[in-house]
């Protein structure tokens, strides 16, 4: 019987070795290609082979000896072995070469040869077993046995087809939520899905079981979404093939990210590995940017929440409306896309050109939006300029403007630049070009926004400013203030107490509470009312369980309006104070501590419409804020709010919630911990030891 | 079929009667203890409820290195010390043998684990007004009864495939450590045929699911057919025997 277990096993290490090879070799394009990380786990799939066929053999030496037929084999068998476990652990956990196949098979060849020896030995006993009248009942049961095995791989490879699973936790940790359900249901256009993980990376393989888990059980729900897995570093040609398919919409291909293709509709979308996760901060309010960039260093701190990004993803790729914003330039807006370096002056270019280049390049950071216009259009948003000082001035804003953009109009922006956000073809760069915000600007705006409709809606960023430069934006303030009834309090700049952690002169971890004008903001987990239940403003519901962080913002109140309603969507904590700009040390203690509104939107009191929403800091979006690590869900919010004010929210899935993660701590004192400590670890064990001796002792007398 | 409650009676008596059941017990015990207050009852007092997953991973393990020591004698025994021709020529059929083997160490294994109850009773008890999640618990301990039934099916198989108790115990490690690499190895998120066939006997692949809190048919079924495998194989051999 051994024999047989081991010649099956030589030679299925002997077909496995050349097909692996057959089928690897054309995929590779050269030698170093051929050599890298395994696809498909195929490599490993023959360390697994190898293993066990190095079992097999132990095994079989251990009967050899036993029954002292084939003493000497034995030992050669032992010594094959023991060679194979250091080559099965070297080829698994060190190399991963393709060499691995090469001398699987030559073992295998080896071990072959030695069950022929050990077999011709003893031919005499072979043929002797095989006259026994109970060779007919063994091959029956062999036969039986090998039907069994073939209705256990297909009982499974069914089972895997058709399944059903109940989550049992209580917050439906793992269930598709019911908004997924019943947008996968009435998927009516062919989804292609592409995961790129690189398979050799076991830090990613946490993520990616949680990737395959939910776009698996997409499959699983409609037959129109197929999800294919490519190895990105190593299958060159799917990659490149995939490549050459994303170069349409512009979409750059990198590790761990997600693919989403409709080719209905010709579009398709990139889900980065980083936008699939969120920071699981039990202590939101009031954490400090530097300690949730710690956080993101510690992986099991991070909770996973791609099923929200993939219903997004999805809407967008299925549908074929596109958004227009309008992003307004000329009073020192947030640049899109700031131009090329400015001319320097004599004396500037007396200065270092490395510190010169690294000073342009902190201004690009902390002015531009690029970033985050970037990923609008990633999400087939179509993004125009929009000077007012040539609109035509009975016409309005054009008719195809679905959100007006006006990105914190600043005089301080323009001075620090000193130049246009975006320069036109046959415009100068300088100050000349930037002007306050007039009162026709206001005047276009506001019969913009008196359209109403689906289209006549706006996205309003102001910034904290010094008196010096709040000209800039006073027509503006003044529109929003008058007609809206939302005023913002530019002169001073919001501030909060967060927490700092560093280590005293002994070691011990010390929080610190520290003013700091950058800090996490709350709202997205909603408000509750007198009767406990929990609303969320349908703009930010997708952000639900995210961290959205600003920097400078200012506060916003607001005065009734007949007809609209003004809903808080983003606040400090308890414990934010307003702070004048031109000050650098902050008092916290001499403020008066309260809960301020950094974004509210304003809606129709009567139908809900969307009207306009305000931020209290443009900073949220530039790329400075945008690459600091977890912040991304800024970006997420804009893109949140443009869709709920562009009325596709539905259409983008921007208005689902993500799934719950667990966030849940428990805490218990000190003498109930020892007693229970006691039970678990003495008192239970004992009372089994106590019953074993009692029997020892009844059965000895 | 009828003598199967005898047979089971039986086994389970001699389970009972060896001081192997006890140290079984006990160490079990002791390592699953050390688990639980390792990971519930830190000397800072907080703890995360999502770790009762880490409490059913380490006993899910730790099944892994029992269940042969509760097999190694069930059948392997009785050849060496002779009583299997005893019971071959008792009127009892070969199916019913391996069964009452089975659920005798099946058995013994559920009463193995009714003591770890007490942990999340405990932890329900100490944890105050925000109670712990029990589905979780619900769906793992549903799932190491169903791991034990295959890790114990399969410790049955290959005992009735040796002669000796050590053999038994040695061969029945291999095989579940073969079932356990099988789903270890191809964890890391390989995506070919080949990767998932191999990950598909990975006998705690199909226990993280119910850990997490997740009852999937899949590995439900993967419990039942692999069970029915190997007892169908201890069967086999078994009858193999008594032919001659």
């Amino acid at each position: 019987m051994m024999w047989a277990l081991c010649l099956a096993l030589a030679l299925s290490a002997l077909t496995l070795g050349p097909m692996y090879l057959l089928r690897e070799a054309p995929r590779a394009g050269s030698l170093e290609e051929f050599l890298r990380p395994s696809p498909g786990g195929s490599r490993e799939i023959l360390a697994v082979v190898h293993v066990v066929f190095l079992l097999g053999m132990l095994t079989y030496a251990m009967f050899s000896a036993a029954r002292r037929v084939v003493g000497r084999m034995a030992g050669v068998a032992a010594a094959v072995g023991i060679w194979e476990v250091l080559l099965a652990v070297a080829a698994v956990f060190v190399a991963g070469q393709a060499r691995f196949a090469l001398s699987n098979m030559t073992v295998a060849a080896l071990g072959l040869l030695l069950l022929l020896g050990g077999m011709g030995l003893t031919l005499e006993r072979v043929v002797e077993r095989l006259r026994s009248p109970k060779t007919p009942v063994i091959l029956i049961f062999a036969v039986a046995g090998l039907a069994g095995v073939v209705a256990f791989g297909l009982i499974g490879a069914v089972s895997a087809r058709r399944y059903a699973r109940v989550d049992c936790t209580r917050l439906g940790l793992y269930s598709v939520p019911k908004s997924t359900k019943q947008f996968l249901a009435g998927l009516d256009k062919e989804v292609r899905i592409t995961t790129l993980f690189v398979t050799r990376k076991p830090e990613h393989a946490a993520l990616k079981r949680a990737v395959t888990d939910v776009l698996d059980e997409y499959a699983h729900r409609s037959r129109r979404i197929t999800v294919g897995h490519i190895d990105y570093v190593r299958e060159r040609r799917a990659s490149t093939e995939l490549a050459r398919r994303l170069a349409g919409p512009q979409i750059a291909l990198e590790e761990n990210a997600v693919i989403f293709e409709c080719p209905e509709t010709g579009r398709a979308m990139k889900v980065a590995a980083h936008e699939m996760y969120r920071m699981a901060d039990p202590a939101h309010t009031g954490a400090e940017i530097a300690a949730e960039q710690r956080h993101r260093e510690a992986q099991e701190r991070f909770r996973f929440i791609g099923d929200s990004i993939f219903h997004e993803a999805l809407s967008v790729v299925t549908t074929d409306k596109a958004i227009k914003l309008y992003f307004v330039v000329g009073h020192g807006e947030k640049p899109g896309a700031v131009g090329p370096k400015p001319k320097r002056s004599s004396y500037r270019r007396a200065v270092d050109h490395e510190k010169e280049l690294r000073v342009y390049e902190d201004l690009r950071a902390l002015l531009s939006t690029e970033l985050f216009q970037q990923a609008l259009r990633r999400r087939y948003c179509r993004i125009e300029e929009l000077d007012l000082d040539r609109v035509d001035k009975d016409g309005g804003i054009p008719e195809d403007c679905d959100v007006l953009v006006i990105a914190g109009p600043c005089r301080y922006t323009a001075h620090m630049w000193g130049a246009t956000p975006s320069p036109a073809p046959g415009r100068r760069l300088g100050k000349p070009f930037m002007k306050p915000f007039s009162p026709e600007h206001a005047t276009l705006v506001r019969r913009y926004l008196d359209r109403g409709g689906r289209r006549g809606r706006a996205l309003i960023m102001v910034d904290p400013v010094g008196p010096e430069y709040e000209l800039y934006s006073r027509a503006l303030l003044g529109l929003l203030g008058r007609q809206y009834g939302v005023d913002a309090n530019v002169r001073r700049h919001v501030m909060e107490q967060v927490p700092r952690t560093h280590r005293d002169p002994y070691g011990r971890e010390v929080i610190e509470y520290v003013p700091a004008r950058a800090f996490v903001t709350e709202g997205a987990e909603g408000t509750r009312s007198s009767d406990g239940r929990r609303t969320v403003h349908p703009s930010i519901r997708s952000l639900r369980r995210r961290s959205t962080a600003t920097m400078l913002a200012a506060e916003l109140t607001t005065t009734p309006r007949r007809g609209l309603r003004h809903v808080p969507l983003l606040t400090t904590s308890e414990n934010g104070w307003l702070h004048p700009f031109t000050d650098t040390r902050p008092d916290p203690q001499a403020q008066e501590k309260a809960r301020r509104v950094l974004a509210l939107a304003v809606e129709k009191e009567d139908t809900g419409e969307p009207v306009m929403v305000v931020l209290g800091s443009s900073n949220m979006f530039v790329d400075t804020m945008l690459r600091r690590p977890g912040l991304w869900d800024n970006a997420k919010l804009g893109q949140s709010l443009l869709s709920w004010l562009s009325g596709a929210a539905a259409a983008r899935g921007a208005g689902f919630e993500p799934r719950p993660t667990e966030v849940t701590y428990g805490k218990i004192s000190t003498p109930v911990l020892q007693a229970a400590r006691f039970i678990s670890v003495f008192v239970i064990p004992s009372l089994f030891i106590v019953v074993g001796v009692v029997v020892w002792l009844g059965r000895r007398e | 079929m009828s003598k199967i409650p005898a047979l089971v009676r039986r086994e389970l008596s001699a389970f009972f009667l060896t001081p192997m059941a006890y140290v079984v017990l006990t160490v079990f015990l002791v390592v699953a203890g050390r688990v639980f207050a390792g990971t519930f009852l830190p000397e800072s007092g907080e703890f995360h409820y999502g770790a009762i997953a880490i409490l059913l991973h380490g006993m899910s393990k730790m099944i892994l290195l029992l269940v042969p020591l509760l097999t190694m004698r069930v059948l392997a025994e009785e050849v060496n010390s002779g009583t299997i021709e005893t019971l071959m020529t008792a009127p009892v059929s070969n199916t019913a043998v391996v069964l009452a083997k089975f659920l005798g160490a099946y058995c013994f294994f559920v009463v193995m684990l009714i003591p770890t109850f007490a942990f999340p009773v405990t932890l329900y008890l100490v944890s105050g007004d925000l109670k712990p999640d029990t589905g979780p618990m619900i769906s793992g301990y549903f799932g190491l009864l169903l791991l034990g039934m295959t890790t114990i099916a399969a410790g049955v198989c290959v005992s009735a495939c040796v002669r000796h108790q050590i053999s038994a115990a040695v061969a029945t490690a291999l095989v579940l450590g073969m079932l356990w690499a099988a789903g270890a190895v191809t964890a890391g998120g390989a995506t070919g045929w080949l990767a998932q066939s191999v990950r598909y006997l990975g006998v705690l692949y199909h226990y993280e699911s119910f850990a997490k809190g997740l009852i999937d048919t899949r590995d439900v079924v993967y419990h039942v057919t692999a069970t029915a495998l190997f007892l169908f194989g201890a069967v086999g051999v078994v009858a193999v025997r008594r032919w001659r």
